[in-house]
């Protein structure tokens, strides 16, 4: 594997405003009700027919069946109550002030987009100026799509098989001016300087379950009678690393007899085989091993940004999870697996470690 | 596996073929004697009508392949890369005609992949086919290339042809016309490698501006990818949702010079 020493984003932004992104944002559908009482939290939102799926935050994902994917109103919340957003938008003003300098109309927008991946189709939902963003009434609560006729609805928003993407972000909404401009500050129209990102889907299920392997799977790949675990990839490595849903170009299988007894459960829900969960665990390490393997070997590892929110793909959230437990940047982690891969796997192993099921572990 | 959906509630009917169904034409239609009747039989035993598409729309999608086919007049592989180039228009306009709900489900593709497609898969990727028909251009690796035939017929990226060619007139199209398609110094690794496996595509000013500095400079394949590598790191710090082409022309053109 190559080693490649980049610098994805070469400009200071809102640091502390996207963190706050990531802690507050949420997705939601159907909106919050009017008459539900901030100071109650969640708690207060499930008498009112919320259930979970129905909200996502950074980096999740809003699951809804088809016809609330065709029919809902979506909502995009900063908190929860106006407290939340005092202090989101006060960091955000502060941010601003501090990147381009005081003003009363910064030159920076929120843009809330869609994106569909494999059609490559991104629609604006939402396009505001900072100023008008900063002073709207509704202050943490926006509408962003209503519930309309199919006609009306945003065309993205028409296709639930596939689902979107969407993506909130503060972005520049001119080229500054020369004298505007300042050493290590980004200047382009079109810089995002903070963003989130939640998925939309009416895709019923996630993560890779595995499947038993019989007789005819053995013959059909050439594969010993005794072999346990086999995961297989449907068209080699090319594009993995673009992959978002697993399932889409891998299957694992898992000795019939063995996946039967290792993962059955008895009638009060705990596992027929204590040493169930430990198998499983070995299971899943075995298919990151293969996985990573055929990352390796994508042509596509050399350009791939762990950052783009535009892509929610299997490996970015790994990369992520990475990040996160060994406590370096996902640019860091993503070094990691291209130079010591062994090293990035046993991290995987200390962040799974204490996950219960075998379609959790590979989610 | 197939079915055809008609959730009142919820979505318009349209004919889908499952994935593993391609897998299935592959393995059986594919390797034994193909023709446009064995086809017909194969989409039928899905439970999938034969007037399942609009009859306009489905006369039109069949006289673009046999258009595709007669100019092809036996070439196969790269040095029908042009005609692709020249039907991606066509292809464009006859898919928008379908319902959103309908594009945006990769089975749906895949139907047209086997319905309509296939003669143009057997021409374009003639490899890939001689490999599933249990003739690969390469003995060593024949699993590997039998694999490669699938992926032109299923849905879900930018490798199957329908939708790759839909992809290309997306990008670079201006108005009803996407002469951008077939600019000399194109070819199958630019289109694939630089525009449509990468989110460049789903900004279509930034496309075009890519493509006609390609157009003007028709760097080699060599020396596409430093620059390819600059405009991907310059896209990934930007969004370029409401951008013209006038705003990217002058930084494309730097990096592509």
């Amino acid at each position: 594997m190559s080693s490649e020493t980049r610098v994805l984003r070469p400009f200071d932004a809102l640091e502390k405003t996207e963190a706050l992104m990531s802690q507050m944002l949420r997705v939601q559908a159907p909106p919050i009700p009017s008459n539900f009482h901030p100071e109650e939290g969640n708690q207060g939102l499930a008498p009112l027919g919320v259930s979970i799926g129905s909200i996502a935050a950074n980096r999740g994902t809003l699951n809804l069946d088809e016809v609330r994917f065709l029919n809902d109103a979506i909502g995009l919340y900063f908190g929860l109550n106006d407290a939340d957003w005092d202090h989101f938008i006060g960091t955000a003003r502060g941010e601003i002030n501090g990147l381009l300098g005081p003003g009363h109309d910064p030159p920076v927008s929120l843009l809330v987009t869609i994106y569909n991946t494999r059609l490559r189709q991104r629609e604006v939902l939402l396009n505001v100026s900072f100023r008008d963003f900063e002073a709207s009434a509704d202050k943490w609560r926006k509408l962003i799509v209503k519930a309309t006729a199919r006609g009306d609805r945003p065309r993205l928003l028409r296709m639930p098989k596939d689902g979107v993407m969407l993506r909130v972000q503060f972005v520049l909404s001119r080229d500054l001016d020369q004298p505007e401009r300042r050493l290590g500050s980004p200047w382009r129209k079109g810089s995002w300087l903070a963003r989130a990102s939640v998925k939309i889907t009416a895709k019923a299920g996630r993560g890779l379950q595995p499947t038993p392997m019989t007789p005819e799977i053995r013959s059909r790949y050439g594969l010993g009678e005794k072999t346990v675990v086999y995961p297989h990839f449907f068209d080699g490595a090319a594009g993995i690393c673009e992959v978002e849903d697993l399932s889409d170009v891998a299957t694992f299988y898992v000795d019939e007899e063995l996946l039967n007894e290792f993962t059955g459960h008895k009638p009060d829900g705990s596992l027929v085989n204590p040493a169930g969960l430990a198998v499983q665990f070995q299971w899943a390490m075995t298919f990151y091993r293969a996985f990573f393997a055929a990352v390796g070997r994508d042509p596509g590892l050399e350009s791939f940004d762990p950052l783009d929110a535009d892509r929610h793909t299997f490996l970015a959230g790994v990369v992520a999870d990475v990040a996160k437990e060994i406590n370096v940047s996902p640019e860091e982690a993503l070094n990691i697996l291209k130079e010591r891969p062994e090293q990035f796997l046993a991290v995987v192993e200390s962040e799974k470690r204490g996950t219960e099921y075998f379609h959790e572990l590979i989610n | 596996m197939s079915s055809s959906t008609n959730t009142a509630t919820s979505v318009n009917s349209y004919p889908r073929l499952a994935d593993v169904d391609v897998h299935a034409f592959v393995d059986t239609v594919v390797q034994n004697e193909i023709s446009d009747q064995a086809v017909a039989r194969f989409i039928s035993s899905k439970g999938i009508a034969s007037d399942a598409i609009d009859s306009a729309q489905d006369s039109e999608l069949r006289r673009i392949v046999e258009e595709f086919v007669r100019d092809a007049d036996e070439e196969v592989d790269q040095s029908v890369e042009p005609l692709e180039a020249k039907f991606c228009i066509r292809v464009f306009h006859i898919l928008e005609g379908f319902a959103p709900e309908a594009l945006g489900d990769r089975e749906f593709w895949n139907f047209l992949g086997v319905q309509y497609f296939w003669k143009v898969v057997k021409i374009r990727q003639n490899a890939a086919w001689n490999a599933a028909r249990g003739e690969p251009n390469d003995p060593s690796r024949p699993e590997h290339e039998r694999q490669k035939l699938s992926r032109y017929l299923i849905g879900k990226d930018h490798y199957q042809i329908p939708l790759r060619m839909y992809l290309r007139a997306q990008a670079v199209r201006e108005g009803d016309e996407a002469p951008l398609c077939e600019i000399e110094g194109g070819g199958t690794d630019f289109w694939r490698s630089h525009v449509l496996a990468v989110i460049t595509a789903s900004y279509p000013p930034l496309a075009r501006s890519l493509v006609r500095a390609q157009q003007r400079e028709k760097h080699s394949i060599d020396d596409q990818r430093p620059r390819a590598r600059q405009i991907n790191r310059l896209r990934v710090n930007a969004e370029y949702a409401l951008h013209e082409d006038d705003d990217l022309a002058d930084l494309v053109d730097e990096i592509w010079s």
